[in-house]
């Protein structure tokens, strides 16, 4: 058991971790300024979709990214526009939002390939891989924080940024308040939709990077579903943590380190469909166990 | 008295026609975008050329499944399963729960169905019996899962939605495992289970079609769920609960048993449609991924606005539309049952808008006030 | 009129749903002055203040203000103009501090960042420049009800407001509390700010008003000086016809009464602070018995104990003889218990089902209305339609929607189906709040119709008047506890209760104990 927690190991959790917390801090972000968001797989989806497209398009990766950037926002614009301004249920449209992007992404990939498995025959290009200097020779500490995928630096700059956003500045304060009560946020003139609208654009573009790290990054290729239900578990994580980043992060620490036994298991000969199923029931039993606490606390009153 | 015999006249502005004008409205819009997107993708060097191309394409979209009997049957096929988990998702929306475990029901119990489905000797050689067998097995399966989220939620207040998420991952991840482990043919690695014994099989009820006799079963499953919701002392119990869940504290109904009844009811309801889908169209369980029918459930529950005749209704056109899509495939690369997608979203966007039309209406009304 | 600040010009309101809140509305307010709106609930009042503070669009008409047509497209510019508004339902957020409450929307920043030493620095400066006592680093969740009533006050001010709405503000303070609101109102006129004071107690409006516009229906009925217009006329403006004063000739004595309620120790407490102690009292058929008190200090707790929405720890209750304790809510109200809930949208109606579902939501299970399965649909529908008949409630049919109701048909539905039951208790929780007179007249009458027939009825009601009115017998909650208990209304006036219910006076234990029948 010693041997699994290395160096190699948390890296790898950091690897597959990048992807879950993007989706964290979309589910976060929208959801503290009162708009659920459970479009995220399907936001990601897309954006790992276009993000080859686009890269194979204009034949530069920074460009794709670009194009995924611009797609995010255009989800989360089409979320944002039914919900506040033609008063839809925010989960309903989610559910909408997936299905489509399950489904047309498939399509897409029909009309662009003629296949519906992979784009393996774009010719997409993939981000680049970030060694640090110096830091990439020390032992251990080089081989945990340096050689990521660029996207996974950009995440941790985002979650900073995010953090100091939401609790220092006025902009967060007023985010938390149309989370909180729109009504009191509105009658002190903050302009309850244009803050929600900032807040789902923020999460339409963390999750569409996401789903750029799947497909420019992690893997070169698009393939059909391939954000496998990460984007439930981010919704899962702020379900968890509500209105506390801290509490977010740290549950979506705890699912990357599921995931990556996962992902050390499946090299074992064990059946890969159960293992698979560990950082979901690592989720529910949080979920639950959530649950049982406050119903307790609510008896003990 | 004169006013209230005006009043009974009839207005666009009502909430009735109002209702179905948005309807018809949607479906419009849904559709005219469905030729844009052909539009675009269509092949035609020129302008005119193209819009021939799409408009051609288009009307083989709207009317191929009126081309012959088998074909509109293929309608019927597909409006099977849609209409089952629309039915389930239903009675969770209801009652106020937002519990989208359908999805992985369908899937577990499938699995369930499969058990019995694979094997001669769990069965009798009877075909009303065997299917009725792996229908129940299903049925019983899928309500005995709902049961999990269903005492979470009234016992504990969990959050039902996202445990029900999580809840269909690990219920696809187990049952997969169990259909490649245990009930594939002995010696075969794959991905889908042993064949069904024939005997277990849906018979089909039209000739020439592929209509089996699971229409009968769901349509039977409309009317029931109608009665349960507005007959029945339970359905009156589950409306109020979900209106007003205080209310209905208040007035002295129980959660936790209307709770339970209702996740059982629900899963039972989606097991069964997996098994009538299972048995009615496939020769085995081949599903390596998640079906995506327990979340269409929920739209066709939100586009039959929560009523049994509306979601029938809906799982109708829906699956007009794919079966026509999807028989059209091999004559066009553009046309594909993911193309359905665009009509579906934008439906489901539009009719779940409260405020869309509403400008409209109020503008009629106000000129009717200054009358 | 160069002193004008204000200026409401042919203010027409229609929702969507074809309500028409406001028709024609035309105010003038002047600078420096308090304003009174008056009019039944359900007038227009919130709506048009609504329109003047920007929630809500004027359908049609034109808003002047300082001599200039405004278009504002949010309650935001509204506020930067220097009009404020004190909403009924209070627009804080709980887990905020005051300081953060009140700078919200226009915080202090150094560079992008909020300067939170600044924010307290500003917000206990404006606090004391205005006399308010007020510790702004703590948490709004822990203020009473007054303190947070200040600390609305006290955004206003932050943002330079010269006209400041207060919508029904003294719906929630004691009387005490009210006076010291009024002498903050007068100051803030000496000032030069304009005060919009939206009320349905006229006394209060009387002693606090330069002016009074009443509203009815919509509509304005004119506005007059105060010390033009008597209190009679001004009732006459806003019902329409003139009410009755006591209720005494309407109360027939009930021969043999029986001990229908019995509450003996009840103790219930919330997170480990106690909410209600001690209590002890009982009540008779053909009794009423009022319970007054400022809100929160333990009736609603009192109520949910004995209903059982809350369990409670210590004591018993009996109901005719037997123990409900153990009892689920719908074994109470087969045992011939029936309540009509404070708020009538939340507990006490399924605003989105119809009129019929409301009335039968607690007897659907009686062999009357249901066999073993199904609901038998034409009895249901008959009772209805007899109960929207002898209750007057004014609709086109029962399958209607609750929601499309006035607030005062709304409370007939729930004051009808808990009739309906035929309760040998009836327990009467603000039966009438926030609706119009004369369905308040209408429930109030139901009620005595109830105890004249024998049921007994416990009647907790903020208004202190309607107290006064129904009840054969009352007690004052303080903090919890009872601390007066008076086995006639004879001689009470309102002042007097005013002292038990701000715990200035409290009654000999034996005196209390009173409230108990003793066999």
């Amino acid at each position: 058991m010693s041997s699994f927690f290395t160096a190699d190991f948390v890296a790898l959790v950091i690897r597959v971790g990048t992807p879950l917390m993007f989706c964290s801090m979309s589910a976060y972000v929208a959801a503290l300024a009162g708009i659920p968001n459970i479009a995220v797989e399907g936001i990601m989806l897309f954006g790992a979709l276009f993000g080859v497209y686009f890269s194979a398009l204009f034949s530069s990766a920074w460009l794709g990214l670009l194009g995924v950037i611009g797609v995010g926002i255009l989800l989360a614009l089409v979320l944002a526009f039914f919900t506040m301004k033609m008063k839809a249920d925010p989960i309903m449209i989610g559910i909408a939002l997936n299905l489509f992007a399950t489904d047309f992404s498939v399509w897409l990939l029909l009309v662009w390939t003629g296949s519906k498995g992979t784009t393996a025959n774009l010719p997409s290009k993939v981000l680049p891989t970030v060694n640090i200097p110096f830091i990439k020779d020390i032992p251990v500490l080089g081989t945990i924080l340096s050689g990521h995928y660029f996207l996974t630096y950009v995440c941790i700059i985002l979650a900073i940024l995010l953090a100091i956003l939401v609790y220092r500045t006025p902009f967060g304060l007023h985010m938390q308040a149309c989370g909180l009560d729109a009504h009191a946020a509105d009658s002190v003139g903050i302009k309850v939709d244009r803050v929600r609208l900032i807040a789902v654009i923020m999460s339409g573009i963390f999750a569409a990077l996401g789903g750029a790290y799947l497909s420019m990054g992690y893997l070169s290729i698009f393939s059909n579903n391939m954000t496998a239900s990460r984007g439930w578990i981010g919704i899962a994580a702020q379900a968890v943590g509500g209105g506390n980043f801290l509490v977010v992060t740290l549950t979506t620490g705890v699912f990357a380190i599921a995931q990556g036994i996962v992902s050390k298991l499946a090299l074992t000969s064990l059946p890969s469909d159960l293992i698979n199923t560990i950082p979901y029931v690592c989720v529910l039993i949080g979920l639950i166990g959530l649950s049982i606490k406050e119903y307790r606390k609510r008896r003990a009153r | 008295m004169t006013t209230e015999k005006q009043k009974k006249r009839f207005r666009i502005t009502d909430e009735g026609p109002f209702e179905a004008l948005r309807i018809i409205v949607s479906i419009l819009i849904a559709l005219v975008v469905t030729f844009i997107v052909l539009c675009v993708v269509i092949e035609g060097d020129t302008l005119p050329q193209r819009l021939g191309n799409a408009w051609t394409t288009f009307i083989a979209l709207m009317t191929y499944p009126c081309k012959n009997l088998f074909y509109f049957g293929y309608v019927l096929v597909k409006m099977v399963p849609l209409t089952f988990a629309g039915l389930a998702t239903l009675l969770y929306f209801r009652t106020g729960l937002f519990n989208l475990s359908t999805e992985g029901i369908f899937y577990f119990a499938g699995v369930a169905c499969t058990y019995f489905a694979v094997s001669e000797t769990r069965l009798t050689g009877n075909g009303f019996i065997d299917s009725a067998i792996c229908i129940l097995a299903a049925g019983l399966c899928g309500g005995i899962i709902a049961l999990l989220p269903g005492v979470l939620k009234a016992k504990f207040q969990a959050d039902e939605m996202v445990i029900s998420l999580m809840m269909n991952n690990i219920l696809f991840g187990i049952g997969f495992w169990i259909i490649k482990t245990y009930l594939a043919t002995t010696g075969v690695t794959g991905t889908s289970s042993a064949p069904f014994v024939q005997s277990a099989r849906l018979t089909t009820i039209i000739p020439k079609t592929q209509v089996h006799s699971g229409i009968i079963l769901v349509l039977i499953m409309v009317v029931l769920v109608y009665i349960l919701l507005f007959k029945t002392k339970l359905g009156y119990a589950i409306r109020i609960t979900g209106l007003n869940q205080n209310f209905a504290r208040y007035s002295g109904m129980g959660a936790f048993g209307l709770f339970m009844v209702v996740h059982f009811l629900a899963g039972f309801i989606g097991g069964m449609g997996s098994a009538v889908e299972l048995l009615g169209v496939y020769q085995s369980f081949t599903w390596s991924q998640l079906p995506g029918l327990g979340f269409t459930g929920a739209l066709m529950a939100m586009l039959g606005k929560n009523h049994p005749i509306g979601v029938a209704v809906a799982a109708f056109g829906i699956s007009y539309l794919r079966a026509s899509a999807q028989l059209l495939a091999n004559s066009s690369p553009v046309i594909d049952i993911k193309l359905v997608s665009v009509v579906e979203v934008i439906l489901t966007l539009l009719i779940s808008s409260q405020y869309f039309l509403r400008g409209w209406r109020e503008r009629q009304l106000l000129k009717e006030e200054k009358i | 009129m160069s002193d004008t600040i204000l200026k409401l010009e042919d203010i027409t309101k229609i929702y969507p749903n074809g309500t028409v809140a406001n028709r024609n509305i035309n105010i003038e307010l002047r600078k420096g002055e308090i304003h009174s709106i008056v009019g039944e609930n359900g007038a227009g009042k919130s709506t048009l203040m609504k329109i003047i503070f920007a929630i809500e669009k004027q359908t049609s008409g034109k808003i002047y203000y300082k001599g200039e047509e405004i278009n504002y497209q949010g309650s935001m510019e509204a506020i930067n103009n220097g009009i404020g508004m004190v909403h009924q339902h209070f627009m804080l957020i709980p887990s905020f501090t005051v300081a953060q409450n009140i700078v919200m929307g226009a915080e202090p920043t150094k560079s992008v960042f909020i300067d939170k030493k600044e924010a307290v620095r500003k917000t206990q400066e404006l606090a004391h420049k205005y006399n308010f006592d007020i510790d702004v680093t703590r948490k709004v969740s822990s203020l009473t009800v007054s303190e947070k009533q200040k600390v609305e006050i006290l955004k206003t001010l932050y943002r330079n407001a010269e006209v400041i709405i207060l919508d029904e503000p003294t719906a929630v303070l004691t009387p005490q509390e009210t006076e010291a609101l009024f002498e903050q109102l007068e100051k803030f006129r000496e000032m030069g700010h304009t005060i919009v004071f939206i009320s349905h107690k006229l006394n209060e409006v009387m002693q606090i008003s330069d002016r009074i516009t009443v509203i009815r229906l919509g509509e304005t009925k004119g506005t007059y000086d105060a010390k033009d217009i008597t209190m009679d006329r001004l009732t006459e403006l806003i019902i329409g016809s003139k009410l009755e004063d006591s209720y005494d000739e309407f109360k027939h004595p009930v021969e043999h009464p029986e001990l229908i309620l019995d509450v003996k120790d009840l103790h219930y407490s919330e997170s480990g602070v106690t909410k209600v102690n001690n209590v002890n009292f009982s009540i008779r058929g053909g009794e009423i018995l009022g319970v007054a008190g400022v809100q929160g200090n333990g009736q609603e707790q009192l109520i949910k104990a004995i209903t059982g929405l809350l369990p409670f720890q210590d004591g018993t209750v009996k109901l005719d003889g037997t123990e409900i304790q153990g009892l689920n809510i719908a074994q109470k109200r087969n045992a011939g218990m029936s309540y009509i809930p404070e708020d009538r949208m939340i507990d006490g109606s399924a605003p989105d089902a119809s009129i019929q579902d409301n009335l039968i939501s607690t007897c659907y299970e009686q062999p009357k209305y249901s066999g073993k399965i199904f609901l038998k649909q034409n009895v249901i529908r008959e009772e209805s339609q007899q109960l929207i008949e002898r209750f007057s409630i004014k609709t086109q049919s029962e399958k209607e929607k609750v929601s499309a109701l006035s607030g005062g048909n709304i409370q007939k539905v729930v004051v009808a189906r808990e009739w309906n039951n035929k309760p040998k208790l009836m327990i009467a929780e603000q039966p009438t709040r926030g609706i119009d007179i004369g369905s308040a007249a209408y429930i109030h009458h139901q009620l005595i119709d109830m105890r004249n027939s024998g049921a007994a009825v416990l009647l907790v009601s903020a208004d202190l008047n309607e107290v006064l009115k129904l009840s054969d017998r009352l007690i004052v909650m303080y903090e919890g506890e009872i601390v007066a208990y008076f086995p006639s209304l004879k001689g009470v006036t309102e002042s007097q209760l005013g002292l038990y219910m701000l715990g200035v006076e409290h009654q000999s234990e034996n005196e209390i104990r009173e409230a108990s029948y003793d066999d």
